[in-house]
């Protein structure tokens, strides 16, 4: 079966065709070429393909597109502003050394981003949290926190 | 002034700002026009015969534009091994089925959902077999034989018998003898398996795949497609991991390979989290027995070791940890009389190859050895070790140069700071400290593939592309490869380009096998560099009319070195537009062959690595020691690993920051492997049950313990400016180390790696009863 849904996606709103079946990921990635979110465990076990739905981070994997009809997603696509000017979050994973082979690094930088937006000045053990349902294989994560520890400082700079 | 050195500077990782923005793109992402989506058909049972395959309805499906199958499709005497002697595995096989998951047929149609109805109208008879899912039990009188004409289940076997060891440890005070596991682990890698292939009808294969050693790996499809490997080219992208679970030719880039030729359309053929899991490779269990003798004073007479190593179905790669323990082992500590017999067993499981954590088992029985004897001998432990650890230009048994070594050093640096000596015994309750050290090759012996070749080609506008045929998985390779480029030549970084990992375009290299990309591949760039930076000084020479060793080069000019700033100086875009206007481009070339005997194994031996295990295998060895803290739950049997120290001996580090992040890698790695990561295959089905996230518990960032990593910066003499794999030596120990601090912290001694809560509840509670 087919529904007509609206999906607003780092700003832009999107009116799509698609089947019942179609998760987010895959509405994403295949229908709106946005592959800067991975398909990685495709089962919610990985954070691999973390998305900001409506302000919070959620596994694009375990939701159907049809429940997202009407709301606004943020991939990482969406994060960087004019002329590929890379958001804190992504110059100082670049800066740290955190990404290698960067296959996971997106869904860590929205996990990242959506604790960032509620809670600008987190903990090391917060940022350890909000990160702790994304699986890295060549990091070992230190660099990772500390790319994080650093936006959030650079970003609470800024205010 | 001249430009400040690059050498030992911290550069973020090439490619990162595109992975950052979400827009590299990796094999998983890539659509090409016309593609087709490729299902398999997978074996239910761990061993049976093929009977028969009925593909009929699956074709008559709308949509589905190729079906293969082994029988039909697969090339006789088309065969995958990385050396001739374990040349094993048909990449689908038409015979016999060896493990839950292998591929027997295929599908490719024009979306994912037709090509899984068309597998599922796949119909084949299977005749089942006994099968065997341990090493111990496949040796055993009587066993089902995986491969027909392999008795004893026995895939290759390798021995180093140096001296007397029989007589030696006879003759010792002390023999010591424990025996060690370790369970089948996985990568985990985050990016699932996906090939894509379009074949052109002039008789070409173009694939993207992940792989991180290209050549090899289009030698393999080579070998089992039945055409020359200059039909196939492999070009290059970036992967989500690798690990050493990319190092073989996989089923997956075969059968697109075939499904392909058959339709006239590109294929992608994409594997799901579980058939990653089940059918991509692992990391080879192991049974390890060590005797050690003694002297009172504390020196090493002799070592006896036995491994026996489980390959799964096919050898694989596996081999190659056939011979990795020895490599580890007789480089770290001294022994006069040495033996070493390692046996490959095949059994009915997924297949394994080779992994960065390499044989932990190993390095770890030696760090629980000298803290056992050093109680029954009166010694320090760390005056045991220091004792018997092999030093710089030491001939070991197998004969072996150890041109460069830092572990003295790096014991002593990793407990002093740790503060191993004022922490050991006195942490309290259930708390513990313990001490390990592990090494790594560059570069072991790879037959004419021990060697590569570069090539640098300059534009007419002054900016240059230096072509390698080693790939960057991750750790940062590509960063390398230009920092040394930019370092010869002078030349900034972001003027110089990267080719890589093309087999078109690129000269051979052994890619990321056998920790060669520093050594090998760095060197070759180096060398390529330098003999293209010649040319230009040549060129630069003539326009100012001076012989080239007088020309300097500051900036992007070049000038006459006296005259520095005086007069003419010529721009590099003018230089190079010279040398194209005489109809001699400027160029370089460089090839570094690894320092290793044996490097021809055309050598008509049946067993190469059984009869002919003597002589140079290596060309440089990194070193380190790991201390690790920890804290045991008596209730639970939770080991919490809280601070590591780690020292490593990797040469000159040539970027810190990218080093330090590769050892936080190779550490997680480790602990994950030491504490929680094992695979588990239900006897009644041979299936494995452990093939998700979610069964398979690798570390999350709640796991990581504070680090600290610290380099000693011992030059190597092969090395490029002195330096030396730098990303997994330092780390094998640390299992001995959680071991040593689990025994500090609890009287208690592991021996079974995972050390799991399950197995240290039943250790304290054998403790508890004595």
């Amino acid at each position: 079966m087919k529904h007509d849904i609206e999906l607003k996606v780092n700003g832009e709103l999107y009116k799509l065709r698609i089947e019942t079946k179609r998760t987010l990921l895959e509405v994403l990635r295949e229908q709106l070429g946005l592959t800067g979110t991975k398909e990685m465990c495709n089962k919610g076990d990985c954070g691999g393909c973390t998305v900001i739905l409506d302000g919070r981070a959620i596994l694009a994997c375990m939701m159907l597109a049809l429940e997202a009809d009407g709301k606004e997603v943020v991939t990482i696509e969406g994060l960087a502003g004019e002329g590929y000017r890379l958001h804190p979050l992504q110059k100082a994973f670049v800066e740290f050394g955190a990404i290698q082979c960067g296959y996971c690094t997106p869904g860590f930088i929205m996990a990242a981003k959506a604790l960032l937006d509620k809670n600008p000045d987190p903990s090391e053990d917060q940022i350890k949290e909000s990160i702790s349902n994304n699986i890295c294989r060549c990091t070992g994560y230190v660099q990772i926190v500390e790319a994080i520890q650093a936006a959030a400082q650079e970003m609470g700079g800024a205010q | 002034m001249s430009r400040e050195s690059l050498i030992g500077k911290s550069l973020p990782r090439i490619g990162s700002v595109d992975k950052a923005l979400g827009r590299a793109k990796y094999a998983t992402d890539m659509v090409l026009p016309g593609m087709l989506y490729a299902k398999m058909v997978r074996s239910p049972y761990p061993h049976a015969r093929i009977v028969s395959i009925d593909t009929s309805e699956a074709e008559k499906l709308p949509g589905v534009k190729a079906v293969v199958t082994g029988i039909n499709d697969t090339p006789r005497g088309g065969v995958f091994g990385i050396i001739a002697h374990t040349k094993d595995h048909i990449l689908m096989p038409y015979e016999k089925v060896r493990y839950v998951g292998e591929e027997v047929a295929a599908a490719a149609a024009i979306d994912e959902d037709t090509a899984e109805a068309a597998v599922e109208r796949i119909k084949v008879e299977y005749e089942q077999l006994p099968y065997v899912l341990n090493a111990e039990d496949a040796v055993k009188e009587g066993a089902p034989l995986v491969h027909d004409h392999r008795p004893g289940n026995l895939a290759a076997r390798y021995l180093v018998n140096e001296g007397d060891v029989e007589d030696a440890l006879k003759n010792s005070d002390y023999v010591w003898e424990k025996r060690f596991t370790c369970d089948v682990a996985s990568h985990g890698l985050p990016e699932p398996f996906t090939a894509i292939a379009s074949y052109e009808p002039s008789g070409k294969f173009n694939l993207w795949m992940q792989t991180q050693c290209p050549f090899q790996t289009r030698q393999g499809l080579s070998n089992c497609l039945k055409v020359p490997p200059s039909d196939i080219r492999l070009h290059s992208l970036p992967m989500g991991g690798a690990h050493g679970g990319r190092s073989d030719t996989p089923p997956g880039a075969f059968i697109a390979c075939l499904l392909s030729r058959k339709a006239g359309r590109p294929v992608q053929a994409k594997m799901s989290r579980e058939e990653v899991e089940d059918c991509m490779r692992d990391k080879a269990a192991k049974v390890w027995t060590i005797k050690v003798g003694f002297k009172k004073d504390g020196t090493i007479t002799g070592r006896d070791i036995r491994m026996l190593l489980e390959a799964g179905a096919y050898a694989s790669s596996a081999i190659v940890e056939l011979w990795v323990p020895l490599l580890i082992d007789e480089v770290l500590w001294r022994a006069p009389h040495y033996r070493y017999y390692a046996e490959l067993i095949y059994t009915n499981k997924t297949i394994s190859s080779m992994m960065r954590t390499r044989s932990h088992v190993g390095p770890m029985s030696m760090d629980v050895c000298f803290d056992q004897m050093s109680e029954v001998l009166g010694m320090d432990p760390i005056e045991l070790r220091l004792k018997n650890a092999v030093l710089p230009n030491e001939v070991v048994p197998s004969k072996s140069i150890v041109t460069s070594t830092g572990l003295r050093e790096s014991i002593v640096m990793a407990t002093e700071k740790a503060g191993w000596k004022e922490k050991r015994g006195k942490m309290g309750p259930n708390r513990g400290i313990g001490v390990g050290s592990g090494n790594m090759q560059s570069m072991f012996y790879m037959g004419f593939r021990s060697g590569s070749t570069s090539f640098i080609k300059f534009n007419d506008d002054g900016s240059c592309t230096v072509f390698t045929g080693n790939c960057d998985l991750g750790q940062g390779n590509q960063t390398m490869f230009t920092q040394i480029a930019s370092e010869e030549l002078g030349i900034d970084m972001k003027d110089i380009k990267l080719c890589y990992g093309d087999t078109e375009l690129c000269y051979q290299d052994p890619g990321n096998y056998s920790m060669s990309a520093t050594v090998i591949s760095a060197n070759a760039v180096k060398k390529a560099a330098q003999d293209a930076k010649r040319r230009l000084l040549e060129v630069a020479g003539d326009i100012l009319d001076v012989s080239w060793e007088e020309v300097e080069m500051r900036g992007k000019e070049f000038w006459v070195k006296r005259r520095i700033g005086k007069g003419r100086g010529v721009k590099i875009g003018e230089v190079c537009r010279t040398a194209f206007k005489r109809g001699k481009p400027i160029f370089g070339l460089g090839d570094y062959r690894a320092r290793v005997d044996y490097s021809d194994f055309s050598m008509d031996i049946k067993e190469p690595y059984h009869e002919k295990t003597y002589g140079q295998k290596v060309t440089a060895y990194s070193f380190g020691t790991t201390t690790a803290e920890v804290e045991v739950d008596p209730g639970t049997g939770k080991v919490k690993v809280e601070r590591i120290v780690a020292v490593n001996d990797c040469g000159t580090v040539l970027n810190p920051m990218l080093v330090t992040g590769n050892m936080h890698g190779q550490l997680n790695f480790m602990l994950g492997q030491g504490l929680t990561e094992r695979n588990v295959w239900d006897p009644k089905t041979g299936k494995k049950l452990t093939s998700s996230f979610r069964t398979y518990k690798v570390p999350t960032a709640n796991e990581i313990p504070h680090i600290e990593t610290y380099f000693l910066g011992i030059p190597d003499p092969d090395g490029p400016y002195g330096a030396k794999e730098g990303s997994l030596g330092f780390g094998c120990g640390l299992h001995g180390a959680i071991a040593n601090a689990i025994h500090d912290a609890t009287g208690v001694w592991p021996y079974e790696v995972p050390i799991t809560s399950d197995k240290m509840l039943k250790l304290l509670e054998e403790e508890g009863k004595k």
